[in-house]
């Protein structure tokens, strides 16, 4: 049986929140059988892509994009299990593509759907998959890379970023890939996946020392199958990044290595690592617990889940861009930062509007009004229990004691603004960011 | 910290519509007490033009609802008379340098560029060779009125293709030593008195950038969409705040929940501050939109003296010219919006400076775009700016494919100028060097570290006199009126006209100087006593050994030189061992150098390591081509082997032994020193070694000889040479073969009649234990050696460069490759 605790943070860190019937859940079960539950996905079933968001149209192209967020925020705050949806986002973040460069909602619903698929699945699979997707061709421009004057632009990303780190390979090694990638283009009008024999430079490369007639292809599995040193410095990127995404950032070798050597033993399945990450005492440690900020997109799932408010209503498109994570408009490609990047005061300045805008939502009706019939302590906690605050620290808790014991004592409408600024400020303590 | 961090938001631009009034943000109901600001301040009459502050509002009742919170310890106070401002605008993604400052005229553009090129008919033309992109109207109208400086051809060293590289690079404004923690304007925060608060530095942004975090500070961010959270008045909102306010601090929950309060307690702070900012709808653009709320918080008043906005975008590998053109325009667009709001007393007080990780491919790719290139152009804005031209356009010529340019102004040398231009100075500090000022405003030297303004013509022709050695300085024990060790960017002032024998009309002294027990690796410069300090350095100590050169210094107005340390602390010594001076007849005999010495294989009588406290005397006339008469000898004395850390000194023969050290030495090291001798008793110098033993190995370089026709001119101290920067010579280590250095016609050497130039030459990170030899360009390479440095190593030393008919000395590496820079200090008349 797993303490109540630890399965709390694991549920925090792969389902957003820890749903108080998933604690009940997985409680009595052994932490390994809580962990196979978790990444039991088989169990969201295929997802359904709306019919809007597979067909191009530019006349609304805007309200295509909104529909796609508000799309994708309600899977992460309505499925079964819903860390198939959180390494969504992992993958949506490192293979980086945006909406605002490839232009076209469908493509990159449909690369989506592809790290949806394969979320758990096989790395090399995934990063082959990925590299013909329309939106990837557009976004990194092997969609018109041609012998002749090769685009180093996916060539280079594709090691420096998706798989192998600065450092692991020479200017002569991105021109290589390059020229390996020519052909390798989208057709015109519709942008799919095409190879063009006569686009394609057949001429000897000298890529990783080896000289020959490299193909886009070969280059992936040279570097995530055939050459077993480059094998290892990308698992170990991988498991690297993936650490930093559910555990904490800037992990030891000595917990990222064995790790990677996980997921080289098992071919590199996505699954045995993320399992392998979830199962090391290190994972459940008090650097681990302390470890993350909640992201954006994971504050407002947060918000979504403990408030029953549908996702599409939260105004991801616009507010998301405010908090410094728009879905489908990753900043770079290099993804999002960490922690101390979500941290800025105007970031903070949109959390703390979408707080506000949920309490009016949470009080129309004179929602929360019972809050006046509770005690002053009791009614903080309440409302902390109701957003999923389960350890409140003591300054903290003393805040919202005194801030609550002021607005009722304050000569007018205290009855209206003592439920209303305690549930706006219990949204922006800083345990409620803390993923 | 951060790591870099750049934000895409061309979505942005479509959304134009108003937000929807629905679960997000605050959108308040109609209620009790349902009265926001902006109409609270649209009823009190407070709208932005004009730049009017909340604190000239009366005492009405009003004004009472702002209470205390107008202004309090928060905000900076007020910027004084003399604060200025830099606005940087970061144009993200790789601006196309060659498609902004378009060269024109040269077909090798054209002929790289293809069809994704501006024709040369619709460039803004600003000389016969480069001209503005037609979408920078705007900006042009700016530089003909003598307000934009365009720095061409700015890079750093090494080109990095990665964007996160180079944009980690940029932001650090420090070049080396692994990934950055910090960036150029968040340790100029860092400087700056606590009286400047929090809001010394904003983003106008979501995300605080790499350049804008400090060691200890950090840039605020401002939102670009308008109002922000903590900006109601009513009293329950009051409340609120305070509450949120009092959950700051440390919890015991980690450093993210403690950051988290936190920030939030500065972003209620920010929001009270900004707010009158946001009265007026802001208008649409990405960057004018940005440009505008800066100059609106400028003209509020409230405390900033940095403020950064950013375009992203530029990262154009296909489709580029409709792309290019579109952010082109709207950076056009928001310079002219932020000098239409700006308020006019605040015009003369700001500067804008626009930077780009890197610049793009002079080849076009098949995708109608351009790949990830090198150098690019900057702007630098303002009133107060020296506009026109700098540095130099990158050449086009003789460029495969696969080539990029070479930049001619090191990145550090723009934010630099900048900062001791512009900011108050500081600027070799934080970007942790010493880099040629550019000048870039009127004015220049204005607040900056250096000294005086005054630069000093090249000297009268004169001749040499031998004194001492005598110590002059000792900041160990006292010895020149100091006894604390020189701090981080000090100057210590040393009179020596006048004191051990330098005569009253000593044009230049020569002063052997040793650094000791440096706390970190630093640069020292000896310059003319009030004279700005120049772009040279002099020795390049490091902690751990003392490090000693020779030096040729002018002497300043005053009868003084000036050392200056540049970072961490140091202890200086200097021994006088001659000087320069019209009225002396004794000029140089150059000589083809000629080993004197050497103690490993008996040259010179000796074939024994020199122990400790043991001397030798070496025979110096009648040898070499060393004439009967010499006065003094030129040497280059290196110490190889040595068992001990220790030290040589050289003086006459027959005299006492000074107080006085030549080269200092550790064990498992060859070091070289160049060495002013006087001669002794039977033509002899003698050599003393201090501790444990070593060997010796001495070459004759020159004779100062009574009645030779070669004098000494001084110079103010140039730099001829920087393999580094591709100054002088091509930007690549020296490897292999000798390189050629012309050194007649520039640093204030003359075309014609020079014999030899005094030049310091400094070895910049061998990549093994080598040693240079210069030589007159076109002989041979002599046996003989200049300077030798271990693998890694900053070693300088004095080097008599004598020419070849070319008017060029050559430079050979024995081991591995190395970069070299040349210092000219002055040079001998044939």
């Amino acid at each position: 049986m797993a303490a109540v605790a630890d399965i709390q943070h694991l549920l925090r860190r792969t389902e957003f929140v820890a749903r108080p019937s998933r604690v009940a859940e997985l409680t009595p079960l052994s932490l390994e059988q809580a962990v196979d539950d978790i990444l039991d996905v088989g169990r969201n079933g295929v997802a359904s892509v709306p019919t809007a968001l597979q067909v191009h149209d530019d006349k609304t192209s805007w309200e295509q994009y909104v529909a796609a967020v508000g799309w994708w925020l309600g899977r992460m705050t309505t499925v079964a299990r819903p860390v198939q949806e959180r390494m969504t986002l992992f993958w949506h973040g490192h293979f980086t593509s945006a909406w605002s460069s490839v232009n076209r909602t469908d493509h990159m619903v449909q690369q989506n759907q592809l790290y949806r698929d394969l979320a758990l699945g096989d790395f090399l699979t995934l990063t082959q998959r990925m590299a013909i997707e329309p939106a990837m061709l557009v976004y990194l421009s092997n969609a018109n890379n041609r012998k002749g004057s090769p685009n180093e632009n996916f060539a280079r990303e594709l090691m420096e970023l998706f798989t192998l780190g600065v450092g692991n390979y020479t200017e002569d090694d991105v021109v290589a890939a390059a020229r390996a990638w020519t052909g390798h283009n989208a057709d015109w009008p519709a942008l799919r996946y095409q190879f063009f024999p006569s686009r394609h430079d057949t001429g000897n490369k000298t890529f990783f020392g080896t000289t020959k007639n490299w193909d886009g292809p070969d280059i992936i599995d040279e570097i995530l199958r055939a050459n077993p040193a480059k094998r290892l410095v990308a698992a170990r990127f991988i498991a690297k990044k993936m650490w930093s995404f559910f555990a904490y950032p800037g992990a030891a070798a000595t917990v990222i290595n064995p790790l990677a050597d996980v997921f080289l033993a098992n071919n590199l399945n996505i699954r045995a690592l993320l399992r392998a990450i979830l199962l090391h005492p290190e994972f459940y440690s008090t650097t681990s617990r302390q470890g993350l900020v909640r992201s954006p997109v994971e504050y407002v799932t947060a918000l979504c889940v403990h408030t029953g408010f549908p996702a599409a209503e939260m105004e991801m498109s616009w507010m998301g861009e405010q908090m410094g994570q728009s879905l489908f408009n990753p900043p770079n490609v290099a993804g999002w930062k960490p922690n101390a990047a979500w941290l800025t005061t105007s970031s903070l300045s949109a959390r703390a509007k979408m707080a506000r805008g949920v309490t009016w939502a949470l009080r129309r009706n004179d929602g929360f009004g019972f809050l006046n019939s509770m005690s002053v302590e009791a009614a903080v906690d309440h409302v902390a229990d109701y957003f999923g605050i389960t350890s409140m620290s003591a300054t903290t808790r003393a805040a919202l004691v005194d801030a609550q014991r002021a607005e009722r004592s304050a000569q007018h409408w205290a009855s209206w603004w003592a439920p209303t600024n305690l549930l706006t400020m219990t949204m922006l303590t800083p345990e409620f960011h803390q993923a | 910290m951060l790591d870099p961090d750049i934000s895409a938001r061309q979505a942005r631009r479509l959304l134009s519509r108003s937000v929807p009034a629905s679960v997000s943000g605050d959108t308040r109901p109609e209620g009790p007490q349902g009265w926001t600001r902006r109409s609270f301040l649209q009823a009190v009459g407070l709208g932005l033009g004009g730049g009017v502050a909340l604190g000239t509002l009366g005492d009405g009742p009003l004004s009472a609802l702002l209470g205390g919170e107008v202004r309090d310890a928060f905000a900076g106070a007020p910027l004084g008379p003399d604060d200025r401002i830099l606005v940087t605008i970061m144009l993200y993604g790789g601006n196309d340098g060659l498609n902004t400052v378009v060269p024109y005229t040269d077909s090798s553009y054209y002929a790289q560029r293809g069809s994704v090129s501006i024709a040369a008919g619709s460039v803004l033309p600003l000389d016969s060779k480069v001209g503005l992109h037609p979408e920078l109207a705007f900006t042009k109208s700016l530089y003909d009125a003598g307000q934009v400086a365009i720095v061409q051809g700015v890079g750093y060293p090494g080109a990095d293709l990665s964007h996160f590289t180079s944009m980690a690079i940029w932001m650090n404004g420090r070049f080396g030593g692994g990934a950055p923690t910090s960036g150029w304007i968040g340790r100029w925060l860092d400087g700056q008195s606590s009286a400047i608060g929090d809001l010394g530095a904003a983003t106008i942004d979501t995300s605080v950038a790499l350049h804008l975090v400090g060691e200890q500070r950090r840039a605020v961010s401002v939102s670009p969409y308008g109002d922000m959270f903590g900006t109601e008045t009513a009293a329950p909102d009051a409340r609120m705040y305070d509450g949120l306010r009092a959950m700051a601090g440390s919890a015991g929950r980690g450093q993210w929940h403690d950051m988290f309060s936190g920030t939030l307690r500065t972003q209620l702070d920010v929001a009270r501050d900004v707010a009158p900012v946001f009265a007026d709808d802001v208008p649409e653009g990405e960057l004018v939109s940005r440009l505008t709320i800066a100059a609106r918080l400028i003209n509020a008043d409230i405390g900033l003296r940095m403020l950064d906005v950013s375009l992203d975008g530029f990262d154009d590998h296909d489709g580029q010219l409709p792309n290019h053109a579109e952010l082109l325009a709207e950076l056009d667009a928001a310079l002219r919006a932020f000098y239409a709001t700006l308020n006019p007393q605040w015009r003369d007080r700001v500067t804008l400076l626009t930077q780009s990780e890197f610049g793009r491919t002079p080849w076009s790719n098949a995708s109608g775009g351009t790949d990830h290139g090198t150098a690019s152009d900057l702007f630098v804005i303002g009133p107060k700016v020296r506009g026109g031209l700098y540095g130099e356009q990158p050449s086009l010529r003789n460029l495969d494919r696969w080539d990029r340019v070479e930049h001619s102004v090191d990145f550090r040398s723009v934010i630099g100028s900048v900062l001791d231009g512009w900011m108050g100075g500081g600027g070799s500090t934080i970007v942790n060097g010493s880099f040629e000022d550019l000048r870039l405003f009127a004015g220049a030297g204005s607040g900056g570290s250096t000294g005086g303004t005054v630069v000093l013509p090249p000297s009268q022709p004169s001749g040499y006199v031998a004194v001492g050695p005598t110590r002059l300085l000792d900041t160990r024990d006292g010895t020149g009126g100091r006894s604390t060790p020189l701090g981080p960017q000090a100057s210590h002032r040393l009179g020596v006209v006048g004191v051990a024998g330098v005569a009253a009309d000593a044009v230049a002294v020569v002063l052997n100087v040793t650094a000791v027990d440096a706390s970190a690796a630093t640069f020292v410069t000896v310059h003319p006593s009030g004279v700005q300090r120049p772009f040279s350095s002099n020795l390049n100590p490091v902690p751990g050994r003392a490090t000693p050169n020779l030096v040729v210094a002018r002497v300043g107005p005053d009868g003084a030189v000036a050392l200056f340390n540049n970072a961490g602390t140091v202890h200086l010594v200097a021994d006088v061992v001659g000087y320069f001076a019209p009225s002396s007849t004794t000029g140089l005999l150059a000589l083809d150098p000629a080993r004197l010495l050497d103690t490993r294989d008996g040259t010179g009588g000796a074939a024994a390591a020199l122990g400790q406290g043991a001397w030798i005397d070496v025979q110096v006339t009648g040898r070499g081509g060393v004439p009967a008469g010499a006065q003094a000898v030129a040497l280059n004395v290196a110490a190889t082997e040595p068992s001990a850390t220790s030290y040589l000194t050289v003086w006459p023969a027959g005299e006492a032994r000074p107080v006085a050290s030549s080269v200092n030495m550790v064990p498992g090291s060859t070091v070289s020193n160049m060495v002013f001798a006087r001669v002794g008793e039977g033509g002899k110098v003698r050599v003393y070694n201090n501790t444990g033993s070593t060997h010796v190995v001495i070459d004759v370089l020159g004779a100062f000889v009574p009645g030779a026709s070669s004098r000494f001119v001084s110079v103010s101290p140039g730099r001829a040479l920087d393999t580094r920067e591709g100054v002088g010579a091509p930007r690549a280590r020296l490897s292999g073969s000798a390189l050629d250095v012309g050194l007649t016609g520039r640093c204030g050497v003359p075309s014609s009649g020079v014999s030899a130039v005094l030049l310091n030459v400094t070895a910049v990170a061998p990549s093994a234990g080598t040693y240079v030899t210069v030589f007159p360009s076109g002989r041979g390479r002599p046996l003989a050696s200049n300077l030798n440095a271990d693998s890694g190593q900053v070693v300088p030393n004095m080097v008599l460069a004598r020419l070849g008919p070319n008017g060029a000395a050559s430079m050979d590496n024995n081991t591995g490759d190395v970069d070299l820079v040349g210092d000219v200090m002055g040079y001998f008349t044939t």
